[in-house]
């Protein structure tokens, strides 16, 4: 089962100007191949398909527990996206052509389909697919599979990193550069639990440390290398701590489990309406005859 | 073809944000932050992390205060 807290990860900046091609680059690390979409997906049916969940329970943990964050992690880039598209166009009426924008930006569609907004598609617009998602059900084989997609995902953030300098964009992947290579450690720890192989030698992949980029500087200052939490307040997923532990093999900082979420965190921001859009296309009226009905007593 | 003699006024306004951080959206769609550093007639200097950037004043849409994170 999943709990929902209507909070974001961490706090986006409030910006007067998007920049909407620099959404069309992020949907890259929502929808693509190494997006959030497949190390959510992957994990989350890892997860449901775990052979020996008693027998192996650390590493069902695992695989459980990072499920949950990657679910705001997909929660953090859609939204990255709906900031990001702003300002193309205006309130008119449409003889007025208000969306004319829409057809020298590269992804069109979102102008047509989804009032400007996030959707499961890569930077190119080909749409995430369960082909992405790896399940082999042989415990080495996909804890390698994890580890190979967060150096995955996390060299397609460095990239789009340099593709914008977006203050939204930045701050988001910021983050996520700091937390994905704690995923990267994580996985590498849970191979050599289970094979007695040091991969953490290999890192960082690619070979430049996270401190390079200014976004994520704070995020490792704030020590969210070194932790990895249960997502739960019950008492589950615990036992990630027989994995987690020891030092950080870059850093050397203790490496540390909390119970449930990160105590701080970011509000979910409220996107304009837009009329031009018919989005969410409820006018005064129509309001408040909802009003009426939704506040009525039955 | 300098464009302080067809939108003389266009880099006196932008002057005001000299010493600020600002957002600067070119013709070309591009987006780019950095420091304000000068504005002449027909090109303004901006500091991106400590690397100056010409951008031609005619290639300019609009140039407003940047979000610095």
């Amino acid at each position: 089962m999943f709990q929902r807290v209507n909070r974001l990860a961490i706090e986006l900046p409030e910006v007067e100007y998007g920049d909407v091609n620099a959404a069309s680059a992020v949907q890259e690390l929502l929808g693509g191949k190494f997006g959030e979409m497949s190390t959510l997906n992957n994990y989350m049916y890892q997860s449901f398909n775990f052979r020996g969940k008693v027998k192996l329970k650390p590493f069902y943990d695992l695989v459980a527990s990072i499920t949950a964050e990657e679910f705001g992690h997909v929660e953090l880039v859609a939204t990255t996206i709906n900031l990001l598209n702003k300002g193309a166009s205006f309130p008119a009426a449409p003889d007025l052509t208000p969306l004319q924008n829409g057809k020298n930006m590269r992804n069109a569609k979102a102008f047509i389909a989804t009032a400007q907004t996030s959707s499961p598609h890569d930077s190119m617009g080909l749409p995430w697919t369960g082909e992405n998602v790896f399940t082999s059900g042989n415990l080495v084989l996909d804890l390698l599979h994890n580890f190979f997609l967060e150096c995955g995902a996390r060299t397609h953030k460095m990239r789009v990193y340099e593709m914008t300098d977006h203050p939204v964009a930045r701050e988001m992947i910021g983050y996520l550069l700091v937390r994905g290579g704690t995923h990267i450690v994580a996985y590498a720890k849970a191979l050599e639990m289970a094979t007695g192989v040091d991969v953490t030698k290999m890192l960082p992949i690619p070979n430049l440390d996270n401190r390079v980029f200014d976004a994520a500087r704070k995020y490792e200052d704030r020590g969210y290398g070194n932790v990895l939490f249960t997502w739960n307040y019950v008492g589950d997923y615990t036992d990630i701590n027989k994995i987690w532990k020891g030092p950080h093999p870059q850093t050397g900082e203790k490496l540390i489990v909390k119970e449930g979420i990160p105590e701080t965190s970011g509000k979910v921001p409220n996107l304009d309406e837009l009329p031009e859009e018919f989005a969410p296309g409820i006018g005064p009226d129509e309001f408040h005859a909802i009003a009426k009905r939704l506040l009525a007593k039955m | 073809m300098g464009s302080g003699l067809t939108s003389p006024y266009y880099s006196e306004t932008v002057k005001g944000f000299i010493g600020n951080y600002v957002a600067v959206q070119t013709t070309a769609k591009t987006l780019h932050h950095g420091v304000l550093t000068h504005v002449y007639p027909d090109h303004i200097v901006l500091d991106i992390c400590h690397v100056p950037f010409f951008i031609r004043t005619d290639e300019i849409v609009w140039v407003t205060l940047g979000r610095q994170i």
